[in-house]
């Protein structure tokens, strides 16, 4: 039996390595030219380098997206770089343009073609058309139920990408531009102003209403068809997010690996292992979710209107730099604040959540003791009872 | 001129003796559509404008999804027997399904957003009749594109266009959580709070889509694109007046009388600058 691929974004070289060693089998990322996401810190080719050798020591995989609808200008460097990122051994590239999937079998044959959600693949004959133009994996539609993905994968020996967790786009993926006609931002060239967000009046019959009106949706969390998925064969299972941070992706990450993972072992997942993952990105997640089009059309409950919240989360304070067992001190780069006495909770790739209660903060630079940690960036020894490793993080337990 | 002009009503079909061709919307099988013709008028319909010696298209740009496969299917084997001479449409799964009928040949590909630059245009020119260019380029890049791929294009010249398509019944939804009567049948539009423009919006059985803010209107700047092409002109939210009168100024190319006609017209981003910056956050792909 095939595993599963947990599939992760990451917006710089940094959030890629802590994706992949939280748990994704592979990542996503964009480079500086043909990807969407115009500010998320794209990559460029040493950095996509260094992330393939990273990615490939570990037997994880690294994928470009090159998901814009092009204009003409914007295919300019196009051969030049699809053998660059041949050359330094991309597993595959993500794309949209039919012309780019052209060039790139005829300019480097070994990376493989995944079929962009931009193309809003929603039936088995629309991924038939793609792999006979040499297509080895489809990103369906986030429109596409699961009862349709069922279908599909009865019909399909084509891979199969379905996102599982993060923002939605409200439209069809591809097939909205508001933000072009209303902000000049072309939303199909990274420059998206989130228009399906905003608030609208709405007219009837020429009457303004007295209440907002607003078409967009919530994010989308789907850890509890993950078993169904799994059991349906589907490839990859995507996480959404490109933007978000190093500390958000580490949990959300963790937690669809820790469900997959106890999938895999025992055959089944209770619904404390479900509410487990639900609790655990709960301290992360900082937007609404919901199904999506798993169960459906989503009905009024997958759309945002006046319960929109999008709070910034302060629970994360550190990233593990290093720890010393002899000691039993950790280096820890400072992330948001926290003081002597505050409970705090640590966790990693390997480390199950585990709390303490903070008794002294050391100034690394100066050996100074510190009541308060307030310096983002700033590095501080604190004493640890028990082991560490490098790139775990801790954060606070109440606040 | 070569003008593709959708059906907005049979008796029409009498009066624009010298376009192209029409457009015709059909239940099952058409998006973004004015009126649907009943299936059991389709073959008069046809034979009508064949009588006349012009072209019969069929919009058939709905996306599809696996439980309407079945129901594709036969649709088509009924439309084969009649003599449609083309199908507009933008869901490849329409293509597989013609190419295991064998009409490709019949096929124009169209997805406004999408057919962007002269390349993957002729990408797609290899495996269709046609592909009509997408309404998201500025005139100096269709310019370029007809000028580029030198064979003819159909271009969109006329009427409103869809700029956001979604699944799902974001009217109904809304009514439902303001917990107001269920009325998707009304006319609506909606303005962002810090802009002016009305956008129409419309919920059906493919979901729901906002259009322009304004009849798209591509008129002077045909003579720089060349005659070869295809002009296509829709006729959503245009009275059937006015819609008559559309279609006579671009038949006799008299685009100065144009503003007699009391209609908000727009040159949609024919002559804009895209910017590609973007703000934090936010939906949503890879």
């Amino acid at each position: 039996m095939n595993k599963v691929e947990l599939l992760a974004p990451a917006g710089s070289l940094e959030k890629a390595k802590i994706a992949l060693t939280y748990g994704a089998d592979a990542v996503y990322v964009g480079g500086k030219q043909f990807s969407l996401r115009a500010r998320a810190s794209n990559f460029d080719l040493k950095d996509l380098e260094e992330l393939a050798s990273f990615a490939h020591n570990l037997n994880k995989k690294v994928y470009v997206t090159m998901n814009i609808i092009p204009h003409d200008a914007d295919l300019d460097g196009l051969d030049e770089y699809l053998k660059a990122l041949d050359a330094i051994k991309i597993d595959a590239i993500i794309t949209s343009s039919r012309y780019i999937m052209e060039r790139a079998k005829e300019v480097a044959a070994s990376l493989e073609l995944h079929l962009s959600t931009q193309m809003s693949t929603t039936t088995s004959l629309g991924i038939d058309y793609y792999h006979k133009r040499g297509v080895s994996r489809v990103v369906l539609a986030r429109e596409v139920t699961l009862c349709e993905i069922e279908q599909i994968m009865k019909k399909t020996n084509v891979e199969i990408e379905v996102f599982v967790h993060g923002g939605m786009c409200s439209s069809y993926s591809g097939h909205c531009v508001l933000s072009n006609h209303m902000t000049n931002r072309d939303a199909n060239r990274g420059g998206c102003a989130h228009s399906c967000r905003w608030n609208y009046t709405l007219y009837k019959n020429g009457e303004k209403q007295p209440m907002f009106y607003n078409i967009g949706s919530k994010d989308l969390m789907a850890l509890k068809f993950i078993p169904k998925l799994l059991d349906l064969g589907v490839a990859s299972l995507k996480i959404e997010g490109r933007m978000k941070s190093s500390y958000y992706l580490a949990v959300v990450i963790r937690s669809y690996r820790m469900l997959i993972d106890a999938y895999y072992e025992k055959g089944y997942v209770t619904e404390e292992d479900l509410k487990k993952s639900e609790i655990e990105i709960g301290k992360a997640e900082n937007r609404l979710t919901s199904n999506g089009f798993f169960e459906g059309l989503p009905k009024v409950e997958g759309g945002l209107y006046d319960d929109r919240s999008e709070h910034p989360t302060k629970e994360y304070i550190g990233w593990v730099m290093a720890y010393d067992e002899s000691t039993n001190v950790a280096l820890i780069e400072q992330r948001n604040y926290f003081k002597v006495g505050d409970e705090v909770e640590f966790f990693g790739p390997t480390l199950p959540n585990t709390k303490m209660i903070i008794d002294e903060i050391i100034d690394y630079e100066t050996k100074e003791k510190r009541e308060v940690a307030n310096h983002p960036l700033q590095l501080l020894l604190i004493k640890v009872p028990f082991k560490l490793t490098k790139d775990d993080m801790v954060r606070k337990v109440n606040i | 001129m070569k003008l593709v002009v959708e059906l907005k009503e049979k008796s029409l079909i009498d009066k624009f003796l010298d376009v192209d061709g029409f457009i015709i919307n059909l239940e099952g099988l058409s998006c973004y559509y004015d009126e649907l013709c009943p299936m059991e008028e389709l073959e008069e319909v046809i034979k009508k404008i064949h009588q006349n010696n012009q072209k019969v298209y069929l919009n058939a740009r709905k996306i599809f999804h696996e439980n309407e496969l079945d129901n594709l299917d036969q649709l088509l084997d009924r439309l084969l027997e009649l003599e449609i001479d083309y199908y507009f449409y933008g869901d490849v799964t329409f293509y597989e399904m013609a190419c295991k009928k064998h009409f490709t040949d019949k096929l124009i590909y169209q997805v406004n957003t999408y057919m962007t630059n002269h390349l993957d245009i002729m990408v797609m020119l290899k495996e269709n009749h046609s592909v009509v260019v997408s309404t998201e380029v500025s005139f100096d890049e269709l310019k370029d594109i007809t000028n580029k791929v030198k064979e003819p294009l159909y271009i969109h010249s006329f009427g409103y266009y869809p700029i956001f398509h979604s699944r799902r019944e974001l009217i109904t939804n809304y009514q439902k959580y303001r917990q107001i009567e269920v009325d998707t049948s009304s006319n609506y539009d909606i303005v962002e709070e810090l802009r002016e423009s009305h956008y129409p919006i419309e919920q059906n059985e493919n979901g729901m889509a906002v259009y322009l803010d304004g009849a798209y209107c591509l008129a002077e700047e045909i003579k720089e694109l060349g005659l070869d092409n295809y002009y296509v002109i829709t006729s959503k939210f245009i009275e059937t007046n006015d819609f008559e009168k559309i279609v006579d100024i671009y038949n006799k190319e008299e685009f100065d009388k144009l503003p007699t006609i009391d209609i908000i017209y727009t040159k949609g981003l024919l002559y804009e600058k895209s910017k590609l910056l973007k703000k934090e956050g936010g939906a949503s792909c890879e």
